[in-house]
């Protein structure tokens, strides 16, 4: 810091502090953050919101015992949802999707945790409305404009989805044997294994990408 | 630059690298966003662990990722939107109205959970709606329109675009190529400032005109009454005076001539703030002000010509009418200033461009030196040139110190005193304030004209 005499005859101590590269880059990316909220428009803002919403409910919903008692753990999870609700197109999103899943099965195996069809169902919700939220606001521009149809057809379309979910997960519940109960039923690995052949002929059918 | 859509040929001795295309590639239509491969990894990931480990719960996490994925892709766009940007290109005025439409069109039945529009425009542009970034759905075989509207705040040529367009199917799972539609540029004319000049030129200089000249000719304006002589008409006899003196007398008239006016814009340096019609900055002031004199002795029927004081010399030769008020709109727009440190044009000097006895309006803010040594100059060499200031009363240095606003002082009585020199060598030196604001000195040089000097040639 720096002092310069005035003409009065006082000093005055300007704020002419020579700061490091470092901080002069954080400070920089701070201020492009600032300017980006501040840009962010109705729409993008909604969207990117409820990325946010869903993370965090769906890793404090899949958290298992010792977890929900630590407050670093909401911590991690607020900030784990942030970056992903920030960076909808990066890789974050799939992180805390993987790290959702990886949580609750980490509860049912190790902590023999029971959550029963509703807990199932309610995160099988939360996570694909993260991921349906966080592939709309990628495709969305931060300062755009939105139409309210682009909502209305993603929440029907999604809705739908949700529908046949819990219609197949009830009656999959019905009509399979509860897990862990040592029935040797052939049927759910046949049903996995045809839904995992289903995923990998639409991962070929969409890298045979048709040319102009 | 290297890319991977337009590689460069190899170095000698470096080995060939292939690769394919990037996925913003316009070889294809439609790719998988990150979206879409998260999609499918989950669901893999869950559906192959839960059958492994006989855990429903898993298969019920992963399921809607598959049923999603499925329902986007059964609906599968295979062609890309179309897009058209049609801007009304008539021209409009500072403070008019701008608009255009960007009509785009989904040709395939497959509907678009998204089309994202990228419109960029002109800061002078100021955007009422259309402008920026939208993004609304489109159903299958069918089309819509982003209205573009605004208002032109300054003159100039402005462009609306590139416009990008880029559409989004499955909820964002599969993205197009993007279509880039080229801009389009939206011509503002300048407001021509109101003005008005009531006294004479100081040399008419053509054969035909609205000036009264010193000699006789055919026109109203009455010189004397003189006795007949042959080959007067019959009309001009003034039978009253006639009849008193027993003698035929006829009317004199002085003849009529038009002037040339050169108007010399002085594009060395920009200062002042430009926020429309509102604020003008030094170039504001002199656009508007050269489209308003040139506007004022057009009508009245002189030759105007405008000439840029700058390192281009661009240069309209001097004509008369209306088409001409329009040519030099349209010249108008293409002033801009020249990066500080070119060398202005000494061709100003040349009786070409600058006719002797044509009236040099040099419209200047008075911030260089040679600018203020040319109208000397041209002052010397016997021309009847008058400096207009341009330089705005808002035209501050930023206070970035303590000193500033006492070198800004300096720096005023320093321009004062080029102002007083110009004066003594013969350059009245007017602040450009619109209507009437040059009656008075264009008098003093009217008055100069008439008056025998020695100058140098």
């Amino acid at each position: 810091m720096t002092t310069e005499r005035r003409p009065d005859g006082g000093t005055s101590r300007l704020a002419t502090l020579r700061l490091s590269p470092t901080v002069s880059r954080a400070e920089q990316a701070v201020q492009r953050g600032a300017d980006r909220v501040r840009s962010l428009a109705p729409g993008p803002a909604l969207v990117r919101g409820s990325v946010l919403v869903f993370g965090v409910l769906a890793l404090i919903l899949a958290m298992t015992g010792p977890m929900r008692a630590n407050g670093w753990s909401y911590l991690v999870t607020v900030a784990l949802a942030l970056v992903a609700a920030v960076r909808p197109d990066g890789p974050w999103v799939t992180a805390t999707e993987l790290i959702v899943a990886g949580v609750w099965l980490l509860g049912g195996l190790v902590y023999h945790e029971q959550r029963g069809m509703l807990g199932t169902l309610l995160l099988a919700a939360l996570l694909y409305l993260h991921h349906g939220t966080a592939a709309l606001a990628a495709t969305l521009p931060v300062r755009g404009q939105l139409a309210p149809s682009v909502l209305l057809g993603w929440l029907a379309r999604t809705g739908g989805v949700l529908l046949v979910t819990v219609v197949f997960a009830l009656a999959a519940s019905v009509l399979l044997p509860p897990s862990g109960t040592g029935h040797n039923s052939i049927l759910l690995p046949v049903i996995g294994l045809l839904a995992a052949l289903g995923a990998a002929v639409g991962v070929a059918y969409l890298l045979h990408r048709r040319r102009r | 630059m290297r890319t991977q859509d337009n590689p460069q040929p190899p170095q000698p001795g470096e080995q060939p690298v292939l690769h394919g295309p990037s996925e913003d590639s316009a070889v294809y239509d439609w790719v998988p966003t990150r979206a879409l491969r998260r999609a499918v990894g989950m669901a893999l990931v869950l559906l192959i662990i839960g059958v492994t480990i006989g855990r429903l719960d898993l298969v019920v996490l992963g399921l809607p990722f598959v049923l999603g994925a499925g329902w986007g892709l059964a609906r599968r766009p295979h062609r890309v939107p179309t897009a058209e940007l049609t801007v009304d290109t008539t021209i409009s005025a500072e403070g008019g109205t701008v608009l255009g439409r960007v009509s785009i069109d989904n040709p395939d039945p497959a509907p678009l959970s998204g089309v994202a529009v990228r419109t960029p425009a002109s800061r002078w542009l100021r955007m009422r709606t259309g402008a920026g970034e939208y993004m609304a759905s489109l159903p299958g075989r069918s089309g819509t329109d982003v209205l573009i509207e605004g208002r032109a705040m300054r003159w100039g040529r402005h462009r609306i675009g590139p416009v990008e367009v880029r559409g989004y199917a499955a909820d964002g799972l599969l993205r197009s190529r993007a279509i880039r539609l080229p801009a389009t540029t939206v011509k503002v004319h300048p407001v021509a400032q109101p003005f008005e000049a009531a006294d004479a030129m100081p040399k008419a200089a053509g054969i035909a005109g609205t000036h009264r000249s010193r000699r006789p000719g055919e026109s109203g304006e009455l010189a004397g009454v003189r006795p007949y002589q042959p080959g007067d008409r019959l009309r001009r006899v003034d039978w009253r005076v006639s009849l008193r003196n027993r003698e035929l007398y006829v009317n004199a008239t002085l003849s009529e001539r038009d002037a040339e006016v050169v108007l010399v814009l002085d594009v060395l340096h920009e200062a002042g703030r430009s926020a429309g019609p509102a604020s003008a900055s030094v170039l504001d002031t002199t656009v508007r002000a050269a489209a308003g004199i040139g506007e004022h002795y057009l009508h009245r029927g002189d030759r105007v010509s405008v000439l840029e004081f700058g390192p281009s010399a661009r240069y309209l030769r001097a004509s008369s009418g209306h088409r001409q008020f329009l040519t030099m709109l349209e010249w108008l727009l293409d002033v801009r200033v020249w990066p500080s440190g070119v060398a202005p044009t000494s061709r100003l000097l040349s009786p070409r461009l600058l006719p002797p006895n044509a009236l040099i309006l040099f419209l200047t803010p008075l911030l260089d030196e040679r600018s203020a040594t040319m109208l000397a100059q041209l002052a010397r060499t016997g021309r009847f040139v008058l400096a207009v200031d341009t330089l705005p009363d808002n035209a501050r240095p930023v206070q970035t110190s303590e000193w500033t606003d006492l070198a800004y002082r300096l720096w005023r009585l320093d321009r004062e005193n080029t102002v007083g020199r110009l004066r003594e060598v013969g350059v009245p030196v007017v602040a450009w304030a619109g209507a009437g604001s040059l009656d008075e000195v264009l008098r003093d040089v009217t008055r100069m004209a008439a008056a025998p000097r020695a100058v140098l040639r």
